[in-house]
Order: C-alpha cells, then structure tokens, then sequence
C-alpha cells in the first residue's frame, strides 16, 4: 500500500513537474526578456499563483478526468507514467506535445481495454481541444483591440512603458493562476477516488508538483523559448498571454482540462490577425494538429503497454 | 517593484536632460570662438569646449550603464542607446568646429563673420529643436513629431547659408590654402545640424514603431 501511495505521488509530481517546468518560459518568458521581472522573483511569484490556482480552482476539472474511466491504481498509474514518458521523450527531442492531451489519450487508451468508458465526457473534452485555439484567437483579438484603444491614447513613453510593465507582469500571474486552476486536474485528477487521492490530497500534490516545476525552470529555457514569443513586441505578447490565460481560466470553470500551448498558439494567431501579419503558419498548425492526433495516440499506446505488463505482473 | 514603476526609466530620462544640457554648453562655448576674435581668450573657451564634451561623455556612459541594468523594455533599449549616442556626435561635433579654429589659427574675415554666425545660429536652432523633441518624447510623443520637423527645417536652412558661404570664400581673393580651411569650418558647423538631424530620424523612428 505504501509502495503505491509512493508510486501514486511520484507519477504525478513527475507530470506536475513536467507541466509547470515546460509552461514557465511561455508564461514569464516575455517578462523576464523584457527585463519587466528578474528571472527568480519570475519564477518565485510563478510558483505561488499556479499553486494558488491549482488549490483554489482546481477541484472542478478533477472529476471530468476521474470520469473517463472507473479509476483503479492500474488504470491511474499506467495513464500517467505513459503520459510523463512520452513527453519527456518528446521534450528531449524537442517535439511539441501536450500533458492534457497526453493524459487524456491514454485514459481513453487504457478505458478501451478496461471497458467502462465514458463517452460522454471524452466528446465534451474533444471538443473544447476543437474550441480552445480558436477560443483563444477570438479573446486575444477582441482583447487586443479593447486594450489597444485605451494604450493608443497614452502618448507618454514614460507611462507607456510602466504600462506595459504592469499589464505583462500582471498577465503572466493571472496566465500562471489559470494553468494551475486549468491544468491540475492532468496532474492528478486520474488517481482521484476509489480509495486512491481524496480531494485535497490531489490539490495540494498537484499545486506543490506544478509550483516545483516553475521553481526549477532554468534560465536558458526560459531564455530559449521565450525568444519565440518575443519577436512580438510586449505589448503585443502581453496580451497574448492574457488570451491564453482567459482561454485556461474559462475551461477550468466548466471543469475541463485544455492544452496550454494551443492556447498560447492561439493566442498569439489573433494578435497577428490584428496586426496583419499572416503567424498561421505550417509549423503552427503542426504543433495544433500533432497535439490533437498524435501525442493522444502515442500515449493511449505506451499507457496501454504499462497496464499490460502492471496485469501480467499482477 | 521599482522595475514596474519605472524608477529607473526616470534616472535614465534625468541623465538624457543633463546629457543634453552639457551638449548645449559646447555648442554654445564653441560660439564663442566663432563671434569673437581668436586671442589669448581662446585657449581657456577650447579648454571649457573640451572638459564639457568629456563631462557630457560620461553622463551618457552612465546613462547607458543604468539602461543595461534594466531600465527601460529590453526591445527599446536600443533605440534608447542609439539616440544618446546620436545627441553626443552633436557635442562631438561642436568640438570638431573648436578644434579647427583654435588648432589652425583660423581667422574668419569680416566681410563673411556675420554669415558663419548665421550658419553656426542655424545649427544652434537645430539643436534646441532636437532638445525640445528627446524632452516631449518621454512626455507627449505627438509634440515630439513638430519639434523633428523643426529640426529638419534648421538643417534646410543651415545648408543654404553653408553653401553661399562657400561660394562667398572661393570668390574672395586669398590663398587657396585659406579658402581650404574656411571652407571646411563651413561644413564643420554645418554637420553639427546634420547630425542633430541624425538624432531627430532616430527619435521619428521611436514614435514610428510607438504607433504600430
């Protein structure tokens, strides 16, 4: 019992670590290159908000992942080492992949050979994967304009640029708030009942695993993968996190899990939509296409290899 | 939180005015050495010249210290940089015009003294204007924009007083190797407008890219 209690904390502070390790840089990335927020206070501030957004509104997504399928300790570790697996393989070789959509392709995976699926909820976690880039485009673009009206008046460089500050500064909290609230649920919403997590077990390991994610982030990676991001100017990827960050904190009310990289995607599409400058390219919507199809696919294979073998084994 | 807050934006903009003001002083104590003739004066005017270009170095070396430990967004730095850079050529500039009276003993004949102070008015204008653009940038941009039109329009007019002087000193009847040197203190007082031009194209793109 203790070996898989053990077990059950390790697999999910492996995906909470994972998932708050690789959306720090996207996050704070704009901040910390803008020299807006020094990288530790970035990462220090990061932590407490993701923590605070997995503990306080992360409890509603809990029981859409629960749902897919009856949860057993076969079901809920096989699901999340598969999903941990492949996306520290993926991360290694630089691929784009997604922890929500990772999770949820192997539930489905291991629930297709377990029975007991609930379809139901899968087709609602689909869609919203349909909905959130475009979700995101449409908030960011509207979003941009609102905001724009307001900034365009201010004809002072000086209040410009503390502008800019506070909106970025505030953005990336309220962004890192939402992806505690949106993403918890990844992180242990599948060890959730059936005398496996209780409630707030899974909200206090899935905060501490994702604000310890955002706490190690290094520098170069934030460096690395916010330059991305930069080559829009703050004001622009200001509001792009804030899009995404809306997009997250929305499906977290209805208490489904969505990718925080589409989001982000999506986001910074509709600030090119405003700016006219065509940012949907090929590379783009093969991050959008790879998460939809194939890191599910991937994953519901390797969770399905580890549920076998865990049978075999007994 | 000062980062938020701009405190550093503000120590920054405070070294630009000071920066500007010590331009002013070697533009207006080079001046001196065109209005007035070159005697035993001269030598402690070229020295004030030289020890404000050098004070006025180091307060942009200071400003650009504090911009790289984070004042200002990282992607307008370099805007930042290149326009104290551009306003301290001006100084350099204004030396350049002291160097030359002072090192070759230039004497301006009368008949073209009030021409060269007009040209040399041109390129003070030219800085004021400039002034007046870096001080309404961190303000009111949009003022900004007349103030570089109004530098552009000293360095027209500085160009067509540079250019009848020119023709002025090749008609007079001196020694070539007079007209040479007169001819170049002409160009020397007219680039201190151009290069005060050179700073407002540089302010014109910061509003361009504030208004994209």
């Amino acid at each position: 019992m203790l070996i898989q209690f053990i077990l059950m904390i390790f697999t999910a502070t492996l995906l909470g670590w994972s998932l708050g390790y690789n959306n720090m840089a996207t996050i704070f990335g704009p901040a910390v290159i803008s020299d807006i927020v020094k990288y530790r206070t970035a990462t220090i501030i990061g932590a407490i908000f993701i923590f605070a957004g997995a503990f306080l509104g992360g409890s509603s997504g809990l029981s859409t992942m629960s749902s897919i399928s009856p949860v057993t300790f076969d079901v809920a570790i096989s699901s999340a080492l598969g999903t941990a697996t492949v996306v520290i393989i993926m991360t290694h070789f630089s691929l784009p992949t997604s922890i929500t959509q990772g999770i949820v392709g192997a539930l489905v995976g291991v629930g297709l050979i377990e029975g007991g699926l609930n379809w139901w909820i899968v087709g609602k976690i689909a869609l919203s994967w349909l909905i959130t880039p475009f979700g995101a485009i449409a908030i960011a673009y509207v979003s941009h304009i609102v905001i724009s009206l307001f900034y365009n008046r201010i004809n002072s460089l000086r209040i410009r640029g503390s502008f800019v500050r506070l909106m970025s500064f505030s953005f990336s909290i309220y962004a890192s708030y939402s992806l505690g609230a949106n993403n918890l649920a990844n992180v242990t919403g599948p060890f959730i009942g059936n005398g496996l997590f209780g409630k707030e077990e899974a909200l206090l390991i899935g905060g501490a695993a994702m604000a310890l994610g955002f706490l190690t982030a290094s520098k170069r990676v934030i460096y690395t993968v916010g330059k991305g991001i930069t080559t829009m100017e703050p004001f622009d990827s200001a509001i792009s996190i804030f899009g995404a960050g809306t997009s997250l904190l929305f499906f977290s009310f209805i208490g489904i899990p969505i990718s925080s990289a589409q989001a982000i995607v999506g986001s910074a599409t509709g600030i090119g939509f405003v700016k006219g400058i065509k940012t949907l390219r090929l590379r783009t919507l093969f991050k959008i296409v790879t998460g939809w199809l194939v890191t599910p696919f991937v994953t519901a294979s390797i969770a399905v290899i580890i549920y076998m073998i865990m049978k075999v084994w007994g | 939180m000062s980062l938020l807050f701009g405190k550093k934006e503000n120590e920054v903009i405070k070294a630009f005015h000071n920066h500007l003001d010590m331009v002013g002083k070697v533009i207006d104590e080079t001046f001196k050495l065109i209005k007035l003739p070159c005697d035993d004066n001269c030598t402690d005017i070229v020295k004030n010249v030289r020890q404000f270009e050098s004070e006025a170095d180091s307060i942009r070396r200071n400003a650009e210290t504090m911009m790289y430990s984070g004042a200002f967004l990282a992607q307008s730095r370099g805007d930042m940089l290149g326009l104290i850079e551009a306003v301290d050529k001006v100084a350099n500039k204004a030396e350049t015009v002291a160097d030359v009276i002072y090192l070759q003993n230039l004497k301006i004949p009368d008949s073209s003294i009030d021409k060269y102070i007009k040209e040399y008015e041109c390129s003070l204008e030219a800085f004021k204007a400039l002034y007046a653009a870096i001080e309404n940038l961190f303000d009111d941009f949009e003022k900004s924009k007349n103030s570089v039109l109004e530098v552009e329009k000293w360095e027209n007019t500085g160009d067509g007083v540079e250019r009848n002087l020119i023709r002025d000193v090749f008609n007079m009847n001196i020694e070539l190797a007079r007209k040479m040197q007169l001819r170049e203190l002409a160009l020397q007082i007219g680039d201190i407008a151009d290069r005060a031009e050179d700073a407002s194209d540089r302010i014109e793109i910061v509003i361009l890219k504030l208004n994209m």
